[in-house]
């Protein structure tokens, strides 16, 4: 692996006046439209939400997205379905849009605490003996489950934020 | 007048001394060749991204803190660049933040967050237009959809002198491949050419053809809208 302290094949021949019309696009677009503050606030806060003890299970098939249509009646139609993997598992759900609030209802591969993670703060949940679970009451947002298993010695298991 | 930068005289004077590394050996004006300089601005900026992403990824919130001003615009506008509205902008935000969160301590090369962030910014702005079931921008998409109020017309805005709205308005006119690699290129001048490839899934071999293309469009563009050439 390259030594990635170094700029390898860094931009050349990127002239002054290239890179003063660059400088200017930067502060043009600072100016013209600052970040919300709110968003500032939300990706500070974000930190947090650091786990460095579990696996990473990340988004493997997104329902919404099959069939890359441009129409977007079928994927409304029916539940929106998320499945998140890694190498010691996987977990699946499904998504039902009731106004600003979602429900959530999946299954992990054994019992486990859950921990949901949104923007509303987070919810405790118990899954039953098979994995199952469901929560209401997760607010629309980027969301991610905790997943601590209770009767093995498995890692804990953390998926990847998606909105839902 | 044009609005110019602190830092704009000093790059037009000594851009080669300033950054040593985007000129190659021979054309740089009195570095010797063959020896590493690591003095330049562009080394210094790498390293100062990778510590602080070691140090947040260990807890450190002003290193975090640090991260989010550095970068915030870089995400903001790249989302905005592919025609999100503010809220969709700010979802697709807020996911990146997180997702770099989840990945702190997980990242192999510290010093790429830059080339990760715009990486997953675009893929996360690709992923909600397509949820949404609208068509994903191409290089006819121009500005329809945000209509101009009769006082921020380029005539207006030229008027009354507003050069940086008048280099935006320039902007939101090209095509999204180049609003993208020029907002990309804004926030992070130094990124090297492997960064910007495996950012934008463009073959290394046309970044510098496509930047050029991209600027010179932008150029025209803000003669077109009646901006100052800025230089």
């Amino acid at each position: 692996m390259p030594d990635s302290s170094m700029p390898d094949s860094s931009m050349p021949s990127l002239d002054p006046r290239d890179r003063h019309l660059l400088d200017q696009l930067r502060t043009a677009l600072d100016q013209t439209e600052p970040v919300p503050a709110a968003v500032l606030t939300a990706a500070r806060a974000s930190l947090t939400w650091l786990t460095i003890d579990a696996e990473l299970a990340t988004l493997a098939e997104d329902s919404a997205l099959l069939g890359s249509s441009v129409r977007s009646a079928p994927a409304l139609a029916t539940p929106r379905v998320l499945t998140f993997e890694c190498s010691t598992g996987v977990l699946v759900f499904e998504v039902t849009p009731a106004g600003e609030r979602r429900g959530i209802m999946g299954q992990a591969d054994r019992a486990a605490h859950l921990l949901i993670r949104h923007s509303g703060g987070t919810i405790d949940a118990y899954t039953d003996e098979y994995g199952r679970f469901r929560v209401d009451d997760v607010l629309a947002g980027p969301v991610s489950l905790r997943c601590t298993f209770t009767d093995a010695p498995h890692a804990p298991i953390v998926t990847s934020w998606v909105v839902v | 007048m044009v609005a110019t930068t602190p830092r704009a005289s000093e790059v037009g004077a000594g851009a080669s001394a300033l950054y040593p590394e985007h000129y190659p050996a021979g054309r740089g004006a009195g570095h010797p060749t063959g020896v590493c300089v690591p003095t330049g601005e562009v080394a210094v900026d790498r390293l100062d991204v990778a510590a602080l992403v070691r140090a947040a990824a260990g807890g450190d919130q002003s290193a975090w803190n640090a991260l989010v001003e550095r970068f915030a615009g870089l995400v903001w506008h790249v989302a905005r660049a592919h025609r999100l509205d503010a809220a969709d902008a700010a979802d697709v935000s807020q996911t990146v933040w997180l997702r770099l969160v989840e990945s702190l301590p997980r990242l192999r090369e510290p010093a790429a967050v830059p080339g990760w962030i715009v990486t997953t910014t675009r893929h996360e702005c690709l992923r909600v237009i397509r949820r949404s079931g609208r068509e994903i921008p191409d290089d006819s998409t121009r500005l329809a959809e945000r209509p101009t109020a009769a006082d921020a017309s380029p005539e207006a805005l030229a008027e009354r002198g507003e050069q940086r709205a008048l280099v935006r308005l320039a902007l939101d006119r090209l095509p999204i491949r180049c609003r993208t690699l020029l907002c990309a290129l804004a926030y992070t001048p130094d990124a090297s050419y492997a960064d910007i490839s495996a950012a934008l899934d463009m073959p290394v071999g046309s970044i510098g053809p496509t930047r050029s293309r991209c600027l010179q469009q932008l150029r025209r563009e803000l003669v077109a809208g009646g901006a100052v050439e800025p230089e």
